[in-house]
């Protein structure tokens, strides 16, 4: 009776965990070993999107390729620098970091630690 | 007199042994000899640059990188003097690329000459090329890496790839191709150019740095005009020369004291 009662309850707890994987899934620990670092345009994304020209630098075109019309001057206001990780399965994550943190990285310290929860 | 003879002695020996030149076999790395070549190649196959394998030193090995413009690729074999490299790094098995394959050529123990290097693709390819003569490098080709790494950036000016190492002295190449026009570019600190490719559509540019102790080691590469590219980094082993008569350690030095 009590090895009955014992097998329904780890039976119950093992669904329940899987349940649980299941919507809330697992934390995975990510690899960080890359970064760059590029420009920051004034437009809504930062970058020289369809639709904006950066006329110092040739980026983009002149033209918006969809409307005809004369694209927007996209001007550089800054520089961010990103960390690049990979999860296990080699999907790549990117954070930004701190040019301290970048200085630190290139002195080969490592970068800050990552991890996501993966929802299945 | 034997009681000052005896201490006499004893202080002699002391001495003579501090004075003794300790051997010094600290951890070395494999280091570039000769002349470094490079060549930017419009569209061509295969691939023809003379290369000059000095006869400097021990355990040479000939060190081949390659990059093409746009999806990427990588020879399907690589001649010096005739003689087959062996592929070790073959970037298009690394994750997707922004503009180009990282793909590294070996040649173990090359004879000293001046001779081609044929890098043969099967149908024209736009790249560049950057081979380079190592001293004290390990000449078993299958277990010279420790470490290899790959990262790419979209639009950006700089890039940098850490990759940790294994074992004492390795020397870590590292290269980077950018879709830029000739963008100036340098190696992070620390890093030795080897070579640089500038041209219209593709720039290029090889390193080298040495790692004493074994662990992280973050190369990078930075340019003047914001471009998609990629970088690559790969360690290699170090071997020791065989000592000779005229790397053995000095002499005792004897101090007599009566």
């Amino acid at each position: 009776m009590l090895s009955s009662l014992a097998a329904l309850l780890i039976g119950m707890l093992t669904t329940l965990n899987s349940m649980k994987a299941q919507v809330f899934g697992g934390i995975t620990e990510l690899k960080c070993d890359a970064s760059y670092t590029k420009d920051v345009y004034d437009t809504p994304t930062g970058d020289v999107t369809p639709g904006y020209y950066d006329p110092v630098r040739n980026l983009g075109n002149i033209k918006n390729a969809t409307t005809g019309e004369d694209s927007i001057i996209a001007t550089v206001i800054s520089t961010a620098s990103y960390e690049v990780c990979n999860d296990v399965e080699g999907k790549r994550y990117e954070y930004t970091i701190t040019s301290k943190q970048l200085t630190d990285f290139r002195d080969s310290k490592p970068l800050p630690a990552k991890s996501v929860q993966l929802v299945e | 007199m034997r009681w000052l003879y005896t201490p006499l002695l004893v202080l002699a020996v002391i001495v003579t042994f501090s004075f003794r030149t300790p051997r010094a076999y600290a951890v070395a790395y494999p280091t570039r000899v000769g002349t470094d070549a490079a060549q930017y190649f419009a569209s061509s196959d295969p691939w023809t640059m003379a290369m000059t394998v000095p006869s400097t030193g021990q355990n040479r090995a000939l060190v081949c990188v390659v990059g093409i413009g746009g999806a990427g690729g990588a020879p399907t074999s690589m001649t010096w003097n005739g003689t087959g490299m062996t592929k070790i790094i073959d970037g298009t098995t690394l994750p997707a690329q922004q503009q180009t394959d990282g793909v590294m050529f070996y040649l173990a123990n090359p004879t000293a000459a001046t001779a081609n290097v044929v890098a043969n693709w099967g149908s024209n390819k736009q790249g560049f090329l950057i081979c380079a003569t190592f001293q004290d490098m390990h000449q078993t080709s299958g277990t010279v890496i420790d470490a290899s790494g790959q990262a790419n950036t979209a639009a950006g000016t700089s890039i940098s790839k850490q990759i940790t190492t294994a074992t004492d002295g390795d020397v870590i190449i590292t290269w980077f191709g950018i879709g830029s026009t000739a963008s100036a570019h340098t190696p992070g600190g620390g890093q030795s150019l080897i070579a640089s490719v500038l041209e219209s559509n593709i720039d290029a540019g090889a390193s080298d740095i040495g790692q004493t102790t074994a662990g992280n080691i973050t190369t990078s590469w930075s340019w003047t005009t914001a471009a998609s590219g990629d970088l690559f980094a790969v360690a290699l082993k170090y071997q020791a020369p065989t000592a000779s008569a005229a790397a053995s350690p000095p002499p005792l030095e004897q101090i007599w004291i009566f």
